[in-house]
């Protein structure tokens, strides 16, 4: 074997791997980030969830009356003001106040049409569906779910679950009834889907702390 | 198509709201804006989401006069072409789908506003949100509307510190709720991918030289 071809052998696997992991880099980037993020979830139910240091919030507070005498905290758009519990999966939450893609990244959200917590109405609150609300799911009819804020305490049972779309607001308008309507995607773990899964609660006891 | 007008109307309404916030001398309350809203017709969503705002914001009432000044302006808006197709007033109908509503027990029926905002073209839904944003500039409020997709928009209102006061949708109330965008994980993503292309090429390159100098040696 000539001298020449020696030197072309021990290079060929040299540029066989530069070929093929640039390749495998390259298609694995994505599927690797995806998968990080999901055993991100699944490890760190403790994680902090810091603020995004370019968005800026006012961290406002107001307090105020209800008609039938409880004090309430009127949150501006962007606190966190609640904590969300649901045992049954093992899922304890920041709520925010508001929502937007940045907000959504950081934790339940609360739609801010909706009213806030202790008010009499609908309740609405959405996450992530590979993040806070992977489990949503799981939830089943008489799991109970609490709300905790600096003013009261409000515990809820699970009463259905639907599939919606996202172009169907009616589950998450104004009501009458006193409810938690906790929302998020459906059918696609890892992408954007038009489908919904709603779970809804009603409350069972709320405790001002006044 | 319903959704985008929802969005339309919810915008025209958070924008005319916020753009009112900063105006004005007078001597009005909260619950007389809210109560303008409502009066006006429109989406119970949206009149909350003006509550929940003017929770924790203040303002003169000469400036909640703005706002209702601004309110009424929009709602004579939707009341034009209401009358114009349905021959009732955005306020009549409203009522109508309430009494509906009281006698099924069923959520209020908002498709009534949808079919409002169905009869609106595009260009007229865009001149207001444009004006909307004009006044809001004048007041010395930022409101931006960005559009996420057809014929949804983001609109979000910022004082004059840059601190995001409100952020809400126009047309798709329904927030996206699928696999969450690792915004730093992109730029990571977007680095390896820029490696990758890099040492693919070199890796190719590579290979040619060695095919090239293969056939010079046997030649």
């Amino acid at each position: 074997m000539s001298k020449k071809n020696v030197k072309l052998m021990i290079a060929t696997p040299f540029v066989m791997l530069a070929v093929c992991g640039g390749i495998i880099v390259g298609t694995g980037a994505v599927p690797v980030q995806k998968i990080s993020k999901a055993l991100e979830v699944v490890f760190s139910a403790d994680s902090s969830h810091g603020k995004i240091s370019e968005i800026k919030y006012t961290e406002k507070e107001v307090e105020s009356q209800l008609d039938d005498g409880n004090k309430i905290v009127y949150p501006s758009f962007g606190l966190q003001y609640a904590t969300l519990k649901i045992d049954s999966i093992d899922l304890e939450a920041p709520v925010i106040f508001g929502s937007s893609e940045e907000l959504l990244q950081q934790g339940v959200c609360q739609y801010i049409g909706s009213v806030v917590i202790g008010e009499k109405g609908n309740v609405v609150l959405d996450a992530h569906c590979n993040t806070f609300f992977l489990n949503l799911g799981d939830v089943k009819a008489g799991d109970e779910i609490v709300l905790t804020t600096s003013y009261g305490e409000f515990k809820y049972k699970m009463t259905e679950s639907k599939l919606f779309k996202e172009t169907d607001n009616s589950l998450i308008s104004p009501t009458k009834d006193d409810r938690l309507t906790l929302y998020t995607c459906y059918g696609n773990l890892l992408g954007p889907t038009e489908d919904r899964l709603a779970v809804i609660c009603e409350l069972v006891e709320k405790k001002f702390y006044n | 198509m319903k959704n985008k007008i929802k969005s339309i109307a919810a915008a025209v309404a958070a924008t005319a709201l916020l753009g009112t916030m900063s105006m004005s001398v007078s001597a009005t309350t909260v619950d007389d804006v809210v109560a303008a809203a409502r009066g006006a017709g429109f989406l119970e969503e949206y009149v909350q989401t003006l509550q929940n705002f003017l929770n924790t914001s203040h303002y003169t009432s000469s400036q909640y006069d703005t706002m209702i000044g601004m309110l009424s302006s929009a709602g004579d808006d939707m009341d034009e072409i209401a009358m114009q197709y349905f021959g009732k007033t955005v306020a009549q109908m409203k009522g109508e789908a309430q009494d509906e509503a009281d006698k099924t027990g069923k959520p209020v029926d908002d498709s009534f506003l949808v079919d409002i905002v169905d009869q609106m073209k595009d260009e007229d839904v865009i001149n207001i949100v444009n004006k909307i944003i004009e006044t809001g500039k004048d007041l010395g409020l930022d409101i931006t509307a960005e559009k996420k997709g057809d014929k949804n928009y983001i609109i979000t209102v910022k004082d004059k510190d840059g601190n995001i006061q409100l952020v809400t949708p126009v047309g798709k109330l329904i927030d996206r709720t699928g696999y969450a965008e690792n915004v730093s994980g992109t730029d990571e993503v977007n680095g390896a991918m820029a490696v990758s292309v890099a040492v693919t090429a070199a890796g190719c390159a590579g290979a040619l030289a060695l095919m090239l100098k293969l056939r010079k040696n046997e030649e």
